[in-house]
């Protein structure tokens, strides 16, 4: 038989041979034909570009906006040094607490969040004995209320718990700084000067408050 | 008989992108090219796998047709454009193949002209050739390339080419003839 002959009857015989198709291969193609659409750089369609450059840009902004102070006031002024130096440097004994807590509420750009933070963390002792001069008791309720007024925007307000029942003693308790003092009544008035003198309570014991 | 104005249509249909043109072109012609993809493939696995790349070749060019010829031989060329990619695409494994698999036989196989065989039949045995056996075969044979043509396509030798078709034929006979022996022993 000669090679052409055999190569006839081949072709023949594989004419129209179509041989059915699985239902699975529609499927199949048709997400290849998506990816397909999808890396094919077409300005018609979203297709993957748009994506990048969507992702690119929003990349851009988020890295931007972590460059100045996030979650503040929409302002992105860069935090220098000198704004904590001048906030630790200020004398704030002899503000009431009173006439500083508008001035804390208004909300400056974001350098405001860093100021007011360190501002409360140091003025929260000092401003209390203030109170307990003027007034020859512990505040209480009042006192609570304006250091609430002093907690920036974003910081966790730590709440001042004072023990106004106790009958000799008060207690005065700042959970997470390790502030823990206990005053007595008698020794606000045997030490206070015209009512105005700062008194300072440095005693870490209470034993050594019951012997003055 | 294919119509020439619902062929018209689909390929409109397909160039404005609309799915429904392009099911009716996937059910017109999926048979036919998966017939294409078999012979050029190892198994029906691969074979589905490259025709899913065909249609969505197929597609995506479907505006550079212009009319001009047959868009079913349109369509067959690329169905053997991308099995030929794919074969080239696993060319060492192919070789192994092929260096594994052939018997040669010096002798002549007795070739029984006058039997018919079916279209799965004939499917059978050339699917059982070597992946470069079966190519050049199905190039020379079926497509009626060149033996200069499958050289510049598959990137071998003429000679190589000649003596891959040579090959394969013997290779085809001898497992034709083993089914001209069932037949006849059912007989």
């Amino acid at each position: 038989m000669s090679d052409e002959r055999f190569f006839q009857q081949v072709k023949s015989s594989l004419h129209d041979y179509q041989p059915a198709v699985d239902a699975s291969v529609y499927s199949g193609m048709r997400r290849k034909l998506w990816w397909s659409n999808f890396t094919k750089l077409s300005f018609a369609r979203f297709n993957m570009y748009y994506l990048l450059l969507l992702l690119g840009t929003s990349s851009a902004i988020v890295y931007y906006n972590m460059d100045g102070q996030p979650g503040s006031c929409g302002t992105n002024a860069p935090v220098t040094s000198q704004d904590h130096q001048q906030v630790i440097t200020q004398p704030v004994a002899a503000e009431p607490i009173t006439e500083m807590a508008p001035v804390q509420n208004t909300c400056q750009p974001q350098t405001d969040a860093v100021t007011a933070q360190n501002r409360t963390n140091h003025e929260r002792p000092q401003v209390r004995e203030n109170n307990v001069i003027q007034d020859g008791s512990v505040s209480t309720n009042a006192d609570d209320q304006n250091q609430s007024e002093l907690q920036p925007a974003g910081e966790v307000n730590v709440p001042v718990v004072t023990n106004t029942d106790a009958p000799t003693n008060q207690a005065i308790t700042e959970s997470g700084t390790t502030l823990e003092t206990t005053v007595e009544p008698k020794a606000d008035a045997t030490n206070s000067k015209n009512g105005k003198r700062k008194l300072r309570v440095p005693i870490p014991k209470d034993k050594n408050l019951t012997e003055n | 008989m294919i119509d020439m104005d619902e062929i018209k249509e689909i390929i409109d249909g397909c160039i404005r992108g609309e799915k429904r043109a392009q099911d009716r072109l996937y059910k017109k012609f999926s048979s036919l090219l998966f017939g294409i993809c078999l012979r050029y493939t190892k198994n029906k696995m691969e074979a589905q796998d490259v025709l899913q790349d065909v249609f969505v070749k197929i597609y995506n060019n479907i505006h550079t047709y212009h009319h001009d010829g047959s868009f079913e031989g349109w369509m067959r060329r690329i169905a053997v454009n991308t099995s030929i990619t794919n074969y080239r695409r696993n060319l060492k494994h192919a070789y192994q193949d092929d260096v594994d698999e052939v018997v040669r036989s010096k002798d002549e196989p007795v070739y029984a002209e006058d039997l018919e065989y079916t279209a799965e039949e004939m499917m059978n045995c050339i699917q059982k050739l070597p992946m470069g056996y079966k190519t050049v075969f199905n190039l020379y044979v079926v497509e009626g390339f060149m033996h200069k043509e499958i050289s510049d396509m598959l990137g071998i030798d003429v000679n190589t080419s000649k003596s891959q078709l040579s090959r394969a034929k013997t290779y085809l006979q001898k497992e034709l003839q083993s089914i001209s022996k069932i037949k006849s022993n059912v007989r």
